[in-house]
Formats: C-alpha cells, structure tokens, sequence
C-alpha cells in the first residue's frame, strides 16, 4: 500500500476530503518525528511503542578495511511491539 | 533521560493543532496505525511515508530461562513486528551526534586504558569540529604517522611538546573565545598527548621492561598538564601543531625512499610509484607481502597478476624468490577507479587460479571480490 491509497483509505474511515487527510497525515507524522527528535518516546496502544536512545559507541570489524573500526554513538529509534499486536500475528495458546 | 508521551496527551495536541475533535484526531492515528496492521496482515510489510517501514519477521524457536523459577522453558517460533526508520527520521533524531564519523582503529598502537581515556573525552564533546585543523589532525592519521618515527623521535617530541605547553600561556590570550573552537582544541590536544605517550609507552616497554615506572611517571605528568591547559590551550596547540607538521613530512619522505622497511612501519607504508621488486623472505605469501608493501593485505591480487600466471597456485609462495609489485595511482586506503578496475582484474585471474588449482570455494569467493570491485571500479 502507497501512501496515496493509505490517503484515500483513511479519508473514507474518517469522513474527510483526501487534501486534508493528506495534511493530517504530514503533520502528525512530522509530530512523531519531533517527538523522537526531542527523545520523547510514545506509545500507540494495542499497537507498540516508539522511543529513541543513545547507542553508544562500539568496536566493529570493517570486512573491506580489513581492520577493526570505532563506531561513534548514535541516536536510534526503537520499537517495540504492544502484546497485543504481536497476538494478532501469533495464534494465542492457553 | 527519555519521557514518555502518553497517547491521550498525544490525540489531545494533535487535536488541539488542527481544530480536530479529540474523537477525530484519536481516529486518524489509529486509522494509521489500522492501516499498518492490515497491510502487515496481507503483505507481511508496510511503511508509513518518510517515517518508518514495518515488517513481519519470523522468530525461530530458542530456549530461555524463567527469571522466576530458574525453569527452562522453550519459547516457541513465532511471529515479530520489527520496525526499521526511514532515513529522514533516523537522521532528524541523530542530528545531535551527525558529525561523529568511524575512524579506523590502528592495529595495536593504542593500550586499552587509553582508549578507555579517549572515549571519555568523546563522550564529553560531541560536538562537531568546526576547525580547519581538525581535519588534518584526526586520531587515527595521527597515531599512524607518530608510529613510523623512530623511538628518538618520538621520545624527544613529545617532551618537546609538553615544554611549549608549559611555556606558551603568557605569550597568548586566547585568540579563540568562542566556546565550541576551545573545546575542540583541547580536544586535539588530549588526543595527541594521549596518542604521543601510547606510543612512547608501547615502545619504551617492549625495549625495557625495567623502565616502566619511568614511563608511568612520564604518563602521568601530561594527565596533570590537562587539567591546567584548559586555559592554554590554543597556544599549545599551535605549537604542537608547528612542530607535527615537519616530523610528518619528514617520516613521509623517508618511507618513499625504501619500500622495505622495518616491522614496525609495515602498516603506514606509502605506495610505491613505480613498479618495484620485493625479495621474498621465507615463508612469506603474498598476503603479506601485500601487507608490506601497500599498507593493507587485500591488495595482494595485484601482485599475483603481476608474477604468476592462471596455471599457478595462489596459495604457494616459493622462499628466495623476487617478485614485482605493481604501482598504485591512489593510495592503499584510498583507491582510485583505475586502481579498482586493475584490482577487479587481477582478481578475477586470482580466482580463476583457485578454480584451476581445484579450490573452487575460494575461487567462487574470490570472483565474488571481482565484482565488489568492478562495482567499485565504475561508481
């Protein structure tokens, strides 16, 4: 799915003309990334949680250098998944 | 460090930014996420645009421990969610730290509590560095050039450098006042004094275990001298750097003038220039002459093609034997697309050789290498 059928999609479900569907979807996923910028993480529910944090630098070996390398630390974004999403993929045994 | 945004809080601003009902705003990023499910449901993958991609991957099944109970349980396959950024997002939350690049660990000449040192200040100023300077004096080049001088060398200019730290406060007020140059610069300057006594240290060792304590002393003071040269720095620096440049050029030109040099140098060696016989010592493969001569091993094809032909074993060296090493247009570590085309080349001779000599598994791996490096080659 494209981001213009995931447009028209929503605009139906939410009753919507398709622009300001469109402008919705740019902001609030401008408002995500803000968020994780500013290291506030967020969570949706029944769907998983988005943080970020700090990887710290690390030693690596570089096949093409043939030698090790020192990684600096970077800022990554994490998911994690909710247990209900991860139900909705895997058949519940009880 | 990181808060926490709850989702409420979330709908509520989101509604708040765009005169949505809070029903509404909760709506539209469910629906988002509704949408994700649904494409994961029938695809296995989806993507929210210039944010992230989602996919379906399958855990195989492992054994774990109850934390509780100390009871080995099987966690059986299943099913995961994993989510990877797209670029924008990734470098939007990584700006902080968007000027830090890898740098290429030298082979040894590093003892670990430096580098324990090293991080530190790294994890101080994660700043970018602004400085002209910076470029030329990047730790990794630094130590490599430090490490080809000679123990006299080494000795007398890092003590050379302290002295001018310790003299050339008075001489100067800080030219730079801007925060981020000072921090930079005591920045360069830690690295070179840590980078200097390493390898003073790493030598002095291995020649005299008796001198130790000696060195240690010697380690200490420059610790001492930081703390002091956060005012000092700049005039320090300038010093050091005056002083670095000549050392530089100097160990530079003597390499160019013999290729073999002593053990100690074999991993800074210049390129030759023009095409230059190697004596082999015994039991040498070219690996390791390759190691020798350019700097780097995995430039040995280019000798194999140089003196061997399909028919022979790549894997045989014979002892007492001269061979002829091929010139580079660009540096070891900085190939040019000439150097990756001639590289492709001989590679591909190298493992049509393996193949002939019945070791297909390093033939397919080598041809493999071709074609990394015609890629190379042409981009």
């Amino acid at each position: 799915m494209n981001k213009s059928e995931t447009i028209k999609a929503l605009s139906e479900r939410l009753e919507l003309t398709q622009t300001r569907t469109e402008e919705l979807y740019n902001s609030l996923v401008s408002t995500f990334t803000e968020h994780l910028s500013e290291n506030n993480g967020f969570s949706i529910p029944d769907f998983g949680s988005f943080s970020s944090e700090i990887r710290e630098e690390y030693k690596s070996y570089n096949p093409h250098y043939k030698q090790m390398m020192l990684l600096p630390k970077k800022k990554v974004v994490r998911f994690s998944q909710s247990s209900a999403l991860k139900d909705e993929f895997n058949e519940v045994e009880l | 460090m990181s808060k926490k945004v709850t989702f409420s809080e979330l709908v509520k601003a989101f509604a708040e930014s765009h005169d949505l009902t809070q029903q509404k705003a909760e709506d539209m990023i469910r629906g988002v996420f509704d949408l994700v499910i649904d494409d994961l449901e029938e695809n296995g993958k989806a993507s929210i645009t210039s944010f992230g991609s989602f996919e379906l991957k399958d855990v195989a099944e492992r054994t774990g421990i109850n934390p509780q109970t100390k009871e080995e349980i099987v966690i059986p396959a299943h099913k995961k969610v994993s989510f990877k950024p797209f670029k924008a997002l990734e470098e939007s939350v990584n700006a902080p730290f968007a000027g830090l690049e890898p740098t290429l660990l030298g082979e040894s000449s590093v003892t670990e509590t430096e580098e324990t040192t090293a991080k530190e200040e790294k994890e101080q100023e994660p700043e970018v560095f602004e400085d002209p300077f910076a470029e030329v004096i990047k730790p990794a080049e630094e130590q490599d050039d430090e490490a080809e001088t000679p123990d006299a060398v080494e000795e007398g200019s890092v003590e050379e450098q302290e002295e001018s730290e310790v003299e050339a406060p008075p001489v100067f007020v800080a030219p730079e006042k801007e925060k981020g140059n000072e921090v930079s610069w005591i920045f360069i300057v830690l690295v070179l004094l840590i980078a200097g006594t390493g390898i003073w240290f790493f030598f002095l060792r291995d020649s005299d275990p008796g001198n130790i304590d000696n060195v240690v002393a010697g380690n200490q003071a420059p610790a001492q001298q930081q703390a002091e040269q956060v005012e000092k720095v700049p005039p320090a620096e300038t010093a050091a750097k005056e002083e670095k440049a000549p050392e530089t050029s100097a160990a530079s030109s003597e390499k160019k003038n013999n290729v073999k040099a002593e053990p100690e140098a074999k991993n800074e060696m210049p390129v030759p220039k023009k095409l230059t016989a190697y004596i082999i010592e015994k039991d040498e493969w070219m690996w390791d002459i390759s190691r020798e001569v350019y700097g780097v091993p995995y430039l040995w094809p280019l000798i194999f093609e140089a003196n061997k032909t399909v028919n022979d074993d790549p894997n045989l060296v014979e002892p007492a034997n001269t061979l002829m090493i091929p010139s580079l247009e660009g540096s070891s570590s900085n190939l040019t697309k000439a150097d990756y085309a001639k590289l492709a080349k001989a590679t591909k001779l190298v493992s049509e050789a393996y193949a002939k000599s019945g070791n297909s598994e390093r033939a397919k791996e080598y041809s493999r290498f071709a074609a990394k490096y015609e890629r190379n080659s042409k981009n």
